[in-house]
């Protein structure tokens, strides 16, 4: 698959930006809910992004984990917008964020057991199937680490992988909050992955509340998880498409593409 | 405990009334999933009703909770989850615990919200058409001016019934009219189909919903 650079989140502070002119940004990831429901401005401003980026849709809905069924609404919906985007493949995450169809519309960590990797690779294998678009798993951060796990997050992953053959969506960020929060290595936990499925990485600003590493979305990224992402573009051995991720307290174009240039800087020193 | 039994307990800790023991939540890291769940469901009727808090002084938190205990959050689009919440206020409306004008605020500023992201495209081709992203409102208020003189921060209940038409125009531009019994004449026929000729495109009426992209008219 060939990577596409370095991209950043679309924002809808930045609308205007990318109307009026070109960030210096590689490619787009569009939350694909949000153009998936709404015409009009939205559809407009994604017609002009397609005209001069690349964009892949990245979804916060699909509820791998979660006992409810697949919804073929939004499936067939999902289905146009990667078809209108010809995004080369989309994402969501390793999550439930619905249960007997109440949508909690957060991203809420499932059980890891075998029960769960049956449920969450039958469902990829389907999407798969109807998308016709590799997809790619992101690993998402968590606070709260249940007693009743059955295996550890890396062998999780792994057995869908091996069941599905879906990317990965490797949320560096995530890892390093994880790593904290749970007191493990995150260096350990990345190279235990199957790295070779890595078709996408994440970038993001956290904030620390003392206790806990909070996965906000809303600051630079920390200078730890620039260096776990070397870390990990050592390991890979090659060039990963990169995104930034700012969703709150979303600073001006500038600050953005800032933050692209460091990670295309990061990843033209090693490779 | 298995997947469904831990699935049911999440779900009994974010939205019902568990106190999360049963998922090692029951201390500061739990809350933090409770606390960002909540602020969604409050968030979009925060987002969806700007107007409204401008005539009744609401506390989204109190009202988020009620909402979505009567009107559970089943959909995966966030702004859709605020669509009900008319009928939750004119439920209120009839228990006369809220006033009525509020009931119609709230359907004003979701038709606002679906005729400005509707899917619906403008017609191309030669003919006299009823513009798609259309919606019509039968209120017994004037609401459209109670919003407009309520950004001016001066609250006005006017009791007026009126049918307000809400579209988007060509420049993407949300306009409101108010319809009265000659418009609707011109506008009736539209919902049925296109014509391919206006009736008297001179008439003032036929101008005017051209002009504010009520009636597209593609010659
Ligand atoms: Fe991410």
């Amino acid at each position: 698959m060939k990577t596409l650079g370095v991209g950043i989140g679309l924002r809808r502070s930045h609308h205007k930006d990318f109307l009026n002119g070109l960030p210096q940004v590689d490619w787009l990831e569009v939350i694909s809910e949000n153009f998936m429901s709404m015409g009009g401005h939205q559809e407009n401003i994604l017609n002009k992004i397609l005209e001069n980026y690349p964009v892949i849709c990245h979804g916060v809905e699909l509820s791998l984990g979660s006992l409810d069924p697949l919804n073929p609404y939004y499936l067939k919906s999902l289905k146009s917008l990667i078809e209108k985007t010809k995004s080369p493949w989309f994402s969501d995450h390793l999550c439930f964020t619905s249960n007997n169809k109440v949508h909690f519309h957060d991203l809420i960590p499932t059980l890891r057991c075998s029960e769960s990797v049956d449920l969450i690779s039958t469902k990829i294998n389907h999407i798969q199937d109807k998308m016709k678009t590799p997809f790619a798993l992101e690993n998402i951060s968590y606070y709260v680490e249940s007693a009743h796990h059955e295996m550890s997050e890396p062998e999780f992953i792994q057995q869908i992988v091996k069941k599905t053959g879906c990317y990965l969506l490797l949320d560096v960020n995530n890892v390093f909050v994880n790593s904290f929060n749970h007191q493990y290595n995150a260096l350990e936990y990345i190279k235990s992955l199957p790295l070779d499925q890595v078709i996408q990485i994440h970038l993001a600003g956290h904030f620390d509340r003392g206790d806990v590493l909070i996965d906000t979305h809303g600051d630079f990224v920390n200078q730890q998880v620039w260096d776990l992402f070397s870390e990990t573009i050592k390991l890979l051995k090659r060039p990963v498409s990169t995104l930034i991720e700012w969703d709150n307290d979303v600073p001006e174009i500038n600050i953005l593409e800032s933050e692209v240039l460091k990670a295309k800087n990061i990843l033209g020193s090693i490779l | 405990m298995n997947l469904n039994q831990y699935l049911n307990s999440w779900e009994n800790y974010l939205v019902g009334h568990d106190n999360g023991e049963s998922i090692s939540a029951n201390n500061a890291r739990g809350l933090i999933y409770k606390e960002m769940v909540w602020g969604h469901y409050e968030g979009t009727l925060e987002k969806m009703f700007p107007r409204l808090l401008k005539f009744q002084n609401f506390d989204w938190a109190d009202v988020a909770r009620e909402y979505f205990t009567l009107y559970p959050p089943t959909s995966y689009d966030l702004n859709q989850l605020s669509f009900q919440f008319p009928d939750f206020l004119l439920l209120k409306a009839n228990l006369e615990v809220l006033p009525y004008y509020l009931y119609e605020i709230a359907l004003y500023e979701i038709a606002e919200f679906q005729v400005y992201t509707s899917h619906e495209k403008s017609p191309d081709g030669i003919g006299v058409y009823l513009n798609p992203t259309c919606q019509f409102l039968d209120l017994k208020y004037d609401v459209a001016k109670m919003i407009q003189t309520s950004e001016k921060s001066e609250i006005e209940i006017i009791k007026k019934p009126n049918l307000l038409c809400i579209a988007r125009n060509h420049d993407g531009l949300l306009k409101f009219i108010e319809l009265n019994a000659q418009a609707l004449e011109l506008l009736l026929p539209l919902e049925d189909a296109p014509l391919v000729d206006p009736i008297d495109p001179n008439d003032e009426t036929f101008k005017k919903l051209v002009a504010e992209g009520i009636i597209i008219w593609n010659k």
